[in-house]
Order: C-alpha cells, then structure tokens, then sequence
C-alpha cells in the first residue's frame, strides 16, 4: 500500500503547486487583462495507472481545478487549459527496463514516444495570442493513445 | 529565432530539464523573457542557465507547494521581469554575467 508520505507530496507538488501558481499569476495576469495559464496533465488522469494512484489523482484534479478556473477568468483575457502528453522521451521514460519501453511504445499508435519539444510546440500554441478562443480544454499530444 | 513571443513575460515551472526544459527554450526562441522555475536540481538549472548566455533567461528555486514561498515569489517577479527585459535590451558583447 502506498504510504501516506508519497500520496502527500504528490498532491502537493502537483495539484496544490497548481493551485499556489495559478492564484498568484492570476492576479499579476489580471493587470495585464490578458494571460495563458497551461498545466501539464496526464492520461493517467484520465484512464488511471497501477500503482500512481497520488500521480494520477492529482493530474485529474489538475483538468478540474483548470475547467472551473477558466470559468472564473474568461472575461478578463485570461485562458486556461492543459496539455496532456502521453508517453515521452525524458527521464521518466529512459530509466524504464527496456522491455517495458517496447511495450508502452506497442501502445502508441505512432509506434515512438514523443519528444520535450513536440509537447512544447503544443503548450506554446495555447500561450500565443492566436489561441484566444481555446479556454478549459485539454489537449492531448499523445501521438493517438 | 522569431518574435512571436516578444514582449510575453513567461514563468515555466519545472522548466529547467524535460518537458518544462523543451518549452523554456522554445519561448527564448521566440523572443519570450522566461523565468524557469525548478525544485531541486541545482546542477540541472545552472547548466541550463549557461546554455542561453545573453538570454532573457532567469532561474529560480521555489517549492511550489509552499504557499508563502510562492507567494514571495511574485512578490519579487516585476523587479525580475524589469532586470530580464533591461538585460535582453543589452548586446551580449557588453554583458559581464
């Protein structure tokens, strides 16, 4: 069983982290009436993952917290939304056993992980101006997962 | 390098290695100031912060969990973005740090 030290700090980072700054950046964004806050959720939010029961608690509650959030700064320019990869090339992954790497990548439609930069390529479309019209989704770069 | 993010003052937590690392980069190169947030890993953020010399790039410790230490963190981000914007106005040739 998980003890409750992993489930704490989990939460902590992830869902009150998301929380502290968003409450501050909304209120500097608010000045400007004008912002873009992204989180970066995860699948395991919404379909659940064996063991990462915190991991993914605190992504589902990360899609919450940003749907009632844009609820609340729409009218002030400010947007909020997520993007959701799927599995990536960064330390997570690598440090995987290479059979479960095979596997996972078996899962992906696209047959690869996807790269930091094709992730970034997504969160900077719903920072630019151009997005102004995106408020409370999510968007997944999950090469189709 | 294009200016489509010019004049975006852009916070990026994690934003010193991974996804966080990737998108820091992609603002600086699209003429964004940019305040990479990280927890721990010292090491990592000061190896990311010499990859962009003459950027306007900051790196800052906060524990995101700690409500007061973000809340101080604000408190402090428009004298950083003053001193980012000011050090992205000065040729590299003339910085000395």
């Amino acid at each position: 069983m998980m003890p409750p030290e992993d489930w704490n700090s989990v939460i902590a980072i992830n869902l009150t982290g998301t929380f502290n700054m968003s409450k501050f950046a909304v209120m500097k964004m608010m000045q400007n009436r004008f912002g873009r806050i992204i989180s970066i959720t995860s699948p395991s939010g919404k379909l659940g993952f064996a063991g990462q029961a915190n991991y993914a608690a605190s992504k589902a509650g990360q899609v919450a917290f940003t749907k009632s959030l844009s609820k609340e700064t729409a009218r002030r320019g400010i947007t909020v939304n997520c993007v959701s990869p799927g599995f990536i090339e960064t330390d997570l992954i690598s440090d995987l056993p290479e059979d479960l790497r095979k596997e996972y990548k078996n899962q992906v439609p696209m047959k690869r992980f996807g790269t930091p930069a094709e992730v970034a390529e997504a969160i900077l479309f719903l920072a630019s101006k151009e997005a102004s019209y995106i408020n409370g989704t999510v968007l997944e770069v999950t090469g189709g997962l | 390098m294009s200016a489509k993010f010019a004049g975006f003052n852009v916070i990026v937590t994690g934003g010193t290695r991974g996804i966080g690392g990737a998108a820091s980069e992609l603002f600086l190169n699209n003429g964004a100031s940019v305040t990479a947030v990280y927890g721990g890993n010292d090491a990592a953020a000061a190896e990311f912060k010499a990859k962009w010399p003459g950027f306007p790039l900051e790196v800052v410790k906060v524990d995101v969990s700690d409500y007061a230490a973000v809340e101080k963190f604000f408190s402090e981000y428009d004298i950083l973005t003053l001193r980012l914007r000011y050090w992205s106005t000065v040729p590299v040739s003339e910085k000395t740090a």
